[in-house]
């Protein structure tokens, strides 16, 4: 398994190099962000051509590339073009903040997915399961930012009907402070995480309840009921396990997915995370701020891929690694 | 197997919340170069209650603001933004004038000023001190020689974004409490771009925002302030009527009373929180999360504000020149607009106020078109020259049909017929930044309105980052839609814009009449003169047709009407300019 893991992650560099280097050139193609300088009266001539030779502006995209790439290993992730600040603080800033929200929401989507998809299951065609199935497609279905916005209407309704905080609908903290977990942060944090929750449920419980009963038809649990063990230990220690191995697969994507940033929900609640940090470098046309937020999610993606592969072959011994 | 996994598993997620939780502790000091020992204001938390009511015992508010800034140094290129005023250093940074309400000049750290052809003198207040650090520190002229060396480009490695002013003064003195700035003597060719000198004629602009010479000396300009405004220690330090105390990189600021500012605040402390979603301000607002909005971005979504309880809801014309500009070089598509009579059809042919109502709706509130292309309808010197193109479809129409052929026979909004003039269709392309929604809507209705005399637009938005880049700055268009933004309302800034040949006159306009007259007024110190001048170049651009002003974009405010002392402002201040007066109603 060890060479196995070494040769997915030499695998992986090449898949790095070369999404970064096609990402760089459609960046750098889409428009010179010098030229949004020239809106501005007050700039200097003589600054706004050095502007070239700084950014190394004036050389070829292949030849950029290489500057950033030696930025990437020499300086962390480099400077951000406009701002000539560090990018790499401010990554590690805002993916903590998104990965709190990610956990939570996460977390909860896979509680309440498996616990709903394993009902579901087990009461096929139920009432339980009809309704669940609907509330599964509605989770599917709703657009993001429609979903972020009626939570926040109605929790700020809430509080001005019946002056009672339960939770508020912008930012990270009452105020402006570092508290990292607190209620206050939990309160700030609650709605971005149950609208991603909401979406990732939808996604969990149906997976669980066509796992379930795929194991559920199997020769084995026919078996084990057979025995006469009882159905609450045939469910639990044979179908449950055994459909739970697919899943780590979907939660491993699932996340990493997330983790490259919840673009619109973050934008709704004004989170200051991933996602929200690349639309808005993006718009600047901040190109190296731009690379590294890439970079850093396909590094992310690609890694969880390999986790799952690898967990994947743990939890499932019909699986070898060559 | 499965027992070992779930063990992994739970631990790994541990491990993710742990790493989670050292990475969102977003206060940590940032240890990038030069930055002067930040890790004080890192530590100091605030503990801001939650509630309204809880603020207003507490003489505290938090206000919402949109945008994260890139350092608090705002001379430099990196950190120039409006934002950084807002959210620190105007409440933090005073200097020799402020703005108010009105848009005019006061004086601020000065108790006297005074400018001539020979230079500038100042007198400092007496109770004009330094809050470093807890300590007391008088202003000195020598923060005023700091201030100038720093700023007036002779040391070159100053990324600054503007030397306009500080480089016409060739020496700084002081004596006492006088403070005295000599301009440079200029050659017998009089000034050039290579070399300002003379007098600067928006000259209470220089010195607003002062910087301390004695706590700043030897450091690097470019690396000071990036995550504070503080002393080499990284104790905060502060002229103005609040100190800032903590700043949280994407999340906000908090300002603390300046127990030394000549006029002490009425509030112990101001929030700013960082959203940037204008939607969530309003219900940020509406949920008592916060107590006021600085600016927010404009738009039909700020009308329910206007009718929430307990919010006062203001908007004033600020100081943005919303234009549109003609091309009369080289490169425009169609030659037919360098004929002054096309010009001023297609501005007849516009119904700008109408414009204003159907863009603005309910929160238009009495806003009129701009009949200047130098001054603002809130200043007093301001004349409104291009009244005599207000919209006149008969009139626009009858200069087309007298010197075009194959046009519609009466103006018709369903018309197809477009006109032919000297050859050449009556057809314009029509540029304007492909994101912003307000000047989409603008192109089309003014489509339609030209489209009823025969004239065709043919809608070209460009993304943001080749409009200005790649078509305006390189003369490449028919007809753009975009604005000028002033800090101050002073017309200097439109002088490399309108003069023949100036660097951002993009749109080729030249009058050598109208240029004098600017650069005459750029030279002249007594007010009343220099508006005259200026405003003779607006009457001839008026007269030519220069450009198309449509309107000055109102600048809005919200705020919890228990807040007391809030005053909106045109420029770039916003209500921030006298935060001291701010206080909550008893």
């Amino acid at each position: 398994m060890l060479n196995y893991a070494l040769r997915r992650i030499l695998y992986g560099v090449p898949v790095l190099i070369l999404s970064t280097f096609l990402s760089f050139c459609f960046i750098s193609l889409a428009g010179d962000p010098r030229q949004n300088l020239l809106a501005n009266p007050n700039l200097s001539r003589v600054h706004y051509h050095a502007l070239y030779f700084k950014y190394h502006l004036n050389a070829s995209i292949p030849v950029r590339y290489w500057y950033w790439l030696e930025d990437v290993f020499t300086h962390r992730l480099g400077r951000s073009l406009l701002t000539s600040q560090p990018i790499w603080p401010d990554l590690v800033r805002v993916l903590g903040h998104t990965l709190q929200i990610v956990i939570l929401a996460d977390g909860l989507a896979l509680v309440l997915g498996i616990a709903v998809g394993v009902l579901s299951a087990v009461k096929q065609y139920s009432l339980f399961d009809y309704v669940f199935t609907t509330i599964s497609f509605l989770g599917f279905a709703m657009p993001t930012f429609w979903l972020a916005l009626l939570l926040q209407v109605l929790f700020t309704n809430i509080y001005l009907r019946w002056n009672v905080r339960i939770f508020y609908t912008s930012g990270l903290n009452s105020g402006v402070s570092a508290d990292t977990w607190s209620l206050d942060r939990l309160q700030h944090i609650a709605l971005p995480a149950l609208t991603l929750a909401i979406i990732s449920f939808a996604l969990y419980s149906r997976f669980v309840r066509a796992a379930m009963l795929d194991v559920i038809g199997s020769d084995y649990v026919r078996t084990a009921r057979a025995k006469g063990i009882p159905e609450r230990l045939v469910i639990g220690r044979h179908v449950l396990r055994n459909a739970l191995i697919p899943l780590v697969t979907v939660a491993a994507l699932n996340l990493s997915g997330l983790l490259g940033g919840a673009i619109i929900t973050e934008t709704v609640f004004s989170i200051d995370g991933m996602g929200y940090y690349f639309v808005t470098r993006l718009g600047q046309l901040d190109l190296y701020a731009v690379m590294a937020y890439l970079a850093v999610t396909a590094f992310i993606i690609i890694l969880f891929n390999l986790l799952a592969d690898l967990v994947y072959g743990l939890l499932d011994p019909r699986i070898r690694y060559d | 197997m499965h027992r070992g996994f779930w063990t992994a598993a739970a631990l790994a997620a541990v491990a993710l919340a742990v790493a989670g939780s050292a990475a969102a502790t977003g206060a940590r000091p940032a240890a990038h170069l030069g930055t002067p020992a930040a890790a004080p204001f890192a530590r100091a938390f605030a503990h801001t209650p939650t509630t309204v009511a809880g603020r207003k015992a507490k003489l505290t508010t938090i206000w919402a603001e949109e945008q994260d800034v890139n350092g608090f140094n705002l001379a430099l290129n990196c950190c120039a933004a409006t934002a950084g005023g807002w959210i620190a250093d105007n409440e933090v940074q005073h200097g020799a004038f402020n703005i108010n309400d009105k848009g005019q000049y006061f004086m601020d750290l000065v108790s006297s000023a005074k400018a001539d052809l020979k230079g500038i003198t100042y007198t400092i207040r007496p109770d004009a001190y330094w809050y470093d650090g807890g300590k007391k520190v008088a202003v000195t002229p020598a923060d005023f020689v700091y201030t100038w060396q720093e700023l007036n480009g002779s040391i070159k490695s100053n990324d600054l974004v503007s030397t306009a002013g500080y480089d016409q003064i060739g020496s700084v003195t002081g004596k006492g409490n006088t403070v005295t700035a000599t301009w440079k003597k200029c050659p017998a060719g009089g000034p050039t771009a290579d070399n300002p000198c003379g007098f600067y004629a928006n000259w209470q602009s220089l010195f607003s925002s002062l910087y301390p010479g004695f706590a700043l000396k030897g450091l690097d300009f470019n690396s000071i302030w990036a995550n504070c405004i503080c002393d080499a220690q990284g104790q905060p330090i502060s002229n103005g009527p609040f100190y800032l105390a903590a700043y949280t990189k994407g999340q906000g600021t908090v300002l603390k009373k300046n127990p030394f500012f000549y006029k002490p605040a009425k509030l112990e402390e101001i929030d700013f929180k960082l959203i940037p979603d204008s939607n969530t301000e309003v219900q940020a607002i509406r949920g008592g999360e916060v107590d006021g909005l600085m600016s927010p971005t404009f738009g039909a979504n700020l009308a329910p504000l206007q009718s929430t309880p307990g919010v006062t809801f203001n908007e004033v014309p600020g100081y943005f020149f919303e234009h549109l500009d003609l091309q009369e070089g080289a490169k425009a598509t169609n030659p037919l607009l360098r004929a002054p009579w096309m010009r001023e059809a297609i501005m007849l042919g516009i119904d700008r106020q109408g414009i204003i109502n159907t863009i603005y709706g309910p929160l238009a509130k009495g806003l009129k078109p701009l009949e200047s292309a130098v001054y603002f309808a809130t200043q007093s010197v301001y004349k409104p020259d291009f009244a005599q193109w207000d919209y006149n479809q008969a009139k626009a129409f009858a200069i087309l049909k007298k010197h075009c052929t194959g046009g519609p026979s009466a103006p018709d909004p369903n018309t197809s017929s477009v006109w032919t003039c000297s050859g050449y269709p009556a057809t314009f392309q029509f540029s304007w930044t492909a994101s912003n929604p307000t000047r989409a809507n603008q192109e089309a209705i003014i489509e339609a309105q030209l489209k009823s005399i025969g004239i065709k637009i043919v809608a070209t938005p460009r993304t943001a980052n080749v409009f200005f880049g790649q078509y305006v700055s390189q003369g490449v268009y028919d007809i753009v839609d975009f604005a000028w933004v002033s800090p101050n309302g002073d017309p200097s800034g439109y002088f490399e814009i309108w003069r023949c040949n100036g660097n951002q006159n993009y749109h080729h306009y030249c009058s050598k009449k109208a240029s004098d007259l600017m650069a005459k007024g750029q030279a002249e110190p007594d007010p009343t003169k220099r508006a005259a001048d200026w405003n003779g170049a607006d009457a001839i651009m008026a007269q030519q047709l220069a450009t198309i002003p449509l309107y000055q974009r109102p600048s809005p405010i919200a705020y919890r009407s228990d807040l007391l002392g809030v005053q909106n402002n045109p420029g770039q201040e916003s209500a921030s300019w006298n935060v001291e007066d701010w206080h909550w109603k008893s």
